[in-house]
């Protein structure tokens, strides 16, 4: 029933084929597309039937740089956030559950994390300490988790009042059962919503760092690629305009994708984008 | 399309060719440049500073095209017949822009306490210079502990800048606020410095050389390089001050635009890829050979550089013409020939086709060149891992730690092969500091060559030991030398005249000749 | 926070003596000297509080690479952050609630979700690439607007001029959060469309108009100013990228540029700022909640 109301929402749909096309290409690109950084004699060429997105300043084909770039994007896109969500619901849920103490520390600590923005101290990490995916990624994990422990935590305090959970308690029902049968299952498309939205930001934030410099030049990354462009805007449109909407349309399907989500589970406007 | 090798020296259009016109006065001349910085020469090498500082400071004399000292602020000066007494006869009348007047005090106090101290590179004359005394108003003279050949290359603005001495004296020269608001001796005054975004310059009229500089004001905006090409293309700008490669292509053969590198041949050096000669496998010269095989460095110059460096045909830059020769051992690109000389050494492929996993240190600016090095070597079996860092995290683990497999960044050499090239080959320099010997190879002979040549002061014998050394070296190839030059950069020479005239640092120093095409005949 | 802030950034391989010194082969003397300058010397334990209790009393420090003191510093950048962020959290604003009121009236319609594409698109577009284009378009093609830059290279000063320039950074910037500022305000018009109290107004007769200015808008102003005081709290240092690409002189480049260069006190002083605007944001956010409140305003 809510597979259904699910693929009756357009945006969820085109979301996620589009993310999936995306893990396609990457699974391509892995077996199949040519070597990202081989160059060429051809510099700079525009796009034509041998290399239909065009090559770059050092020949390579643009096409297949993209096509490997995908990988670096979803590994980004998907691991952190998900850790995000575990932590973030594990802690979220025990805070609100329980309240007190443990409630205090934990919203101390989410204050903290909340107040330098995330893009920043992700930028100094990398500066700082070379910009491994990895490096990233957890940096991403470390500070995505705070705000969906925040949004589950106000969940978890409205929900631990309802009938049905005092229900529960008075017939001896052990708080983890509690918690595992009955919260989680109500906080878990907030969640899932909030986890599709972050990882169109650390597509975003991984894109932006790669732009600024300071991302893993093993990795193809679309970011990198648009700062490469840069210096030739005004004579290779080609090594610009198609990473970028590679990019752009990677954040749009992960963001159709959570406001999909949103949409069928009626949960819209409680988690921002 | 892009396939063409800059021939950059001569120019193309260079104001030279007309029979020249004669100069005008007014107008206001925009440089793209970057952010500079305090404004104190004599306590930085920055590359961003010095075409501000350069305009608003003398040194003692300016490097012609060939790094023959010209005069400066020193009109004359003798040498003793030991080699070791400089004796400098100073230019008459100069004041300060605050009206103060200039003396040797001036000079004897900026070396003392700024230069000698606190100049990065210029500090390491200390171990030259015996005393400096200022026996009359205009006379300075330098008694030297040794005969030293490069000690006139040392006495320009970049790297012996005079500072009034009644704005510095018993102040901290690094944190003195005059570093916001220099008082020189130049052609220009300084007016405002916003930092992030412009300084501003203006004529100073009592210069001391008679009817310079011509131009009224001189702005210098940070702009870094996407901003500066448009905005030099809408004509906003007159000169783009480090344009990248790509640019550089792009205004070349532009009518009414000159590319050039002349007035850089004093920033002009080979850049190299660092190899660790004290680790195996790059302790051994023959897989030091097979990869300098490997590297098509004539690609690496053509596409990461754009082709504003030509591949290395020495260890030591062309710019340096009197003590260059490419007469040496050439590596030309040959991947059979590198796995040949990669086998003989025993470092054979494995069954997946790997001989062995390396890194590469690299800082942001150069990942082109990391990626090209990496795809390069991996054609003969040599699997380069990519480490990115910041410059300082670089040099930390190059020079300080000496923890890397293969470095790459940017260089310079000063000037004199005793002063910026030296330092990378010497074994007493392979010492914990930031661009010493990274590398660290350690040859005896090499060092004795080196102290000769230092003081040798006929230069054409000097030159000599250096081409010895050039053929030393690239045999040994303790690095393997990348690119060459220094890149071009870029101005408007129809609207903008009299560049070329001053001297291998230019740019440091354009502004007291060059002149408006649409200023007026006579000063108002 | 400080003390946070000052060890982490101390905990990274490499110091600024290095930078300092540039590329010249400096000896280790001079490294030293520079070091003891800087304090850097002195174990990380006195460097912390020495750096607190300064702090406290309003001294971040001295930067050697700017040349002068990280107060001073931030202060000459400010005005030029100010603006953009301004200009653009203005902008966004005005953008965001007239498309998001308007996508309310017509919800369900093609207006509607033609404005909620847009701006989900827009959400989506990376700043730096977004930036790219622009400027590709309009300073490289058309010569319309200058390419970067807050002020033309010569004769610089008229309002004309900063406007110009002020034009593609701020279209840039505005564009994510008027995005943003559509979605909160279309949800929460919506929902209170179908409240007691407009249909109330509605039953006596008000014009839709003024039901939608009047009585439902003034519900969704609460989560607009969560989101825009949101922002304010991260937009002068979170402008990296945008002052990057447009080269404007603001914080956000000038805390690139102090990561690039490990100018610690730079960097320290800066997020020290950033997170006191923070705090100050959201306390700002609480009054105007008071404020906007839609009891307190009818009575």
């Amino acid at each position: 029933m809510r597979l259904r109301s699910l693929l009756g929402s357009h945006r969820f749909v085109v979301g996620s084929l589009f993310v999936l096309g995306v893990l396609l290409a990457s699974v391509f690109a892995a077996f199949a597309a040519g070597d990202p950084f081989q160059t060429s004699e051809t510099i700079l060429a525009g796009p034509s039937r041998a290399h239909p997105f065009g090559t770059d300043e050092l020949g390579r084909d643009v096409l297949t740089r993209i096509l490997n770039g995908a990988a670096t994007t979803l590994k980004v896109a998907i691991a952190p956030p998900l850790v995000a969500a575990a932590i973030g619901t594990a802690v979220g849920l025990a805070g609100g559950y329980f309240g007190g103490l443990l409630d205090d520390i934990l919203l101390k600590l989410m204050e903290f994390t909340l107040v330098v923005p995330r893009f920043l101290i992700a930028l100094v990490a990398a500066a700082f300490f070379g910009g491994h995916l990895w490096l990233v990624g957890v940096v991403l994990a470390a500070t995505f988790w705070p705000s969906t422990a925040r949004l589950v935590r106000a969940e978890a305090i409205s929900l631990r009042e309802r009938e049905f959970v005092e229900a529960s308690r008075s017939l001896g029902a052990s708080s983890l059962w509690i918690i595992s049968r009955h919260l989680l299952l109500l906080v878990a498309p907030l969640v899932a919503v909030n986890t599709s939205f972050q990882a169109g930001q650390a597509t975003l934030i991984e894109a932006g760092l790669a732009f600024l410099g300071v991302g893993d030049r093993n990795l193809v990354s679309w970011g990198a690629m648009l700062a490469d462009a840069q210096s030739y805007l005004g004579i290779a449109w080609w090594t610009s305009v198609f990473p970028g909407i590679a990019l752009a349309l990677m954040i749009l399907a992960l963001n159709l994708l959570g406001d999909g989500l949103a949409d069928t589970w009626n949960v819209r406007g409680r988690v921002r984008l | 399309m892009l396939l063409v090798l800059l021939v950059l020296s001569a120019g193309s259009g260079t104001a030279e060719t007309a029979p020249a016109p004669k100069p005008l006065f007014g107008g206001t001349l925009v440089v793209a440049a970057g952010d500079p910085g305090p404004l104190n020469p004599g306590i930085t090498s920055s590359g961003q500073a010095h075409p501000v500082t350069g305009q608003i400071f003398n040194g003692l004399v300016r490097l012609d095209r060939y790094f023959a000292p010209t005069p400066d602020l020193a009109r004359s000066w003798k040498v003793s017949n030991d080699g070791k007494t400089y004796t400098f006869q100073l230019a008459p009348n100069v004041r300060w822009h605050d009206g103060r007047p200039f003396s040797s005090a001036d000079v004897k106090f900026t070396y003392d306490e700024i230069l000698l101290k606190l100049h990065p590179r210029t500090r390491t004359l200390a171990d030259v210079i015996e005393r400096i005394s200022a026996p009359s108003k205009n006379v300075v003279v330098f008694r030297l502990k040794q005969r030293y050949a490069p000690f006139l290359t040392w006495l320009d603005e970049d790297n012996g800048a005079i500072l009034p001495r009644h704005l510095y004296q018993g102040t901290d020269p690094l944190t003195n606020p005059v570093n916001l608001r220099p008082i020189g001796t130049g052609p220009f005054k300084f007016e405002s410095y916003t930092p992030g975004d412009r300084v501003v310059l203006v004529r100073n009229p009592t210069y001391f050389k008679t009817g310079l500089p011509r131009l009224d004001r001189l702005v210098f905006r940070n702009m870094p390089s996407a901003q500066a090409a448009q905005a030099f293309e809408a004509g906003e700008v007159g000169v783009y001050m480090f344009p990248s490669g790509p640019d550089a292509l792009r205004f070349l053969n532009r009518p009414g635009v000159t590319v050039t590198e002349r007035g850089r041949e004093g920033l002009a050096r080979v850049v190299p890829l660092i190899l660790n000669n004290r680790k195996s496998p790059f302790d051994d010269v023959r897989v030091r050979r097979a990869m300098a095989y490997a590297l098509d460095i004539e690609f690496i110059t053509r596409t990461a550089y754009a082709g504003v460096l030509r591949p290395a045909k020495s260890p030591l830059t062309r710019f340096i013409s009197w003590a260059y020769t490419s007469k040496v051992q050439q590596y030309p690109h040959n991947v059979a020939r590198a796995n040949a000389l990669l086998d003989e050494t025993g470092v054979r492929r494995g069954s997946n086709g790997v001989r062995f996993r390396t890194s590469l240190i690299y800082d942001a600016g150069f990942a082109r060149q990391a990626e090209l090095i990496k795809a390069q070597l991996g054609e003969v079996g040599i699997v380069v891992d990519l480490r990115l860092m910041d410059m300082n995290s670089w040099v930390r683990r190059l020079y300080i730690d000496k923890d890397f497999d293969m470095g790459y960044t940017n260089f310079t050499h000063p000037a004199d092969p005793d002063v910026g090239w030296k330092r990378i080959y010497v074994c007493s320099n392979y010492v914990k500091a930031p661009f010493t010997n990274g590398s660290g190879y350690c040859n005896a002979e090499v060092d004795k060559l080196f102290d000769q040549a230092v003081a040798e002061l006929d230069q054409k014998k000097r030159g000599d030991i250096y081409k010895k050394l050039q053929r030393k070296l690239a045999s040994d190839v303790p690095v393997i030398p990348i690119g060459d030059g220094i890149g071009p950069w870029i101005y408007r020479n129809s609207e903008f005249r009299g560049f070329g005239n001053s001297g291998s640092k230019e740019q440091f120093a354009f502004g007291e000749k060059v002149w408006w095409t649409k200023g007026s005949s006579s000063r108002r | 926070m400080a003390a946070a802030t000052f060890v982490l950034i101390s905990l990274a391989p490499g110091d600024t003596a290095q930078v300092f010194a540039g590329q010249q082969g400096a000896d280790p003397e001079y490294l030293a000297l520079i070091r003891e300058r800087l304090q850097l010397d002195r174990p990380l334990p006195y460097q912390v509080g020495s750096y607190v209790r300064a702090a406290a009393q309003g001294d971040l420090g001295f930067s050697l690479i700017q040349g002068r003191p990280v107060r001073d510093s931030i202060l000459a950048r400010l005005p030029a952050s100010v603006l953009l962020a301004a200009t653009g959290l203005a902008l966004s604003a005005l953008l965001g609630i007239t498309l998001g009121v308007i996508a309310a009236a017509r919800r369900g319609g093609v207006v509607d979700a033609a404005i909620g594409v847009l701006s989900l698109v827009a959400y989506s577009l990376p700043v730096f690439w977004l930036g790219q284009l622009l400027v590709a378009l309009f300073a490289v093609r058309l010569h319309w607007l200058p390419a970067g830059g807050m002020r033309s290279a010569d004769e610089p000063g008229g309002i004309v001029d900063v406007v110009r320039h002020l034009v593609l950074p701020a279209t840039t910037f505005s564009l994510l959060l008027a995005a943003l500022i559509v979605r909160v305000t279309r949800t929460a018009t919506s929902e209170a469309l179908v409240e007691d109290y407009v249909r109330t107004a509605r039953a006596k007769g008000v014009p839709e108009r003024r039901v939608l200015l009047r009585h439902a808008l003034p519900n969704a102003l609460r989560p607009i100013v969560t989101v825009l005081t949101g922002y304010l709290g991260i937009v002068l240092t979170g402008a990296v990228l945008v002052e990057t690409v447009f080269v404007w002189p603001g914080l956000g480049r000038l805390l690139y540029d102090s990561v690039l260069s490990r100018d610690t006190p730079m960097l320290a002083g800066l997020l020290l700022f950033s997170a006191s605007l923070v705090v100050t944001a959201n306390i700002l956010a609480d009054v105007l909640y008071r404020v906007l409140d839609p009891r307190t305003r009818l009575r």
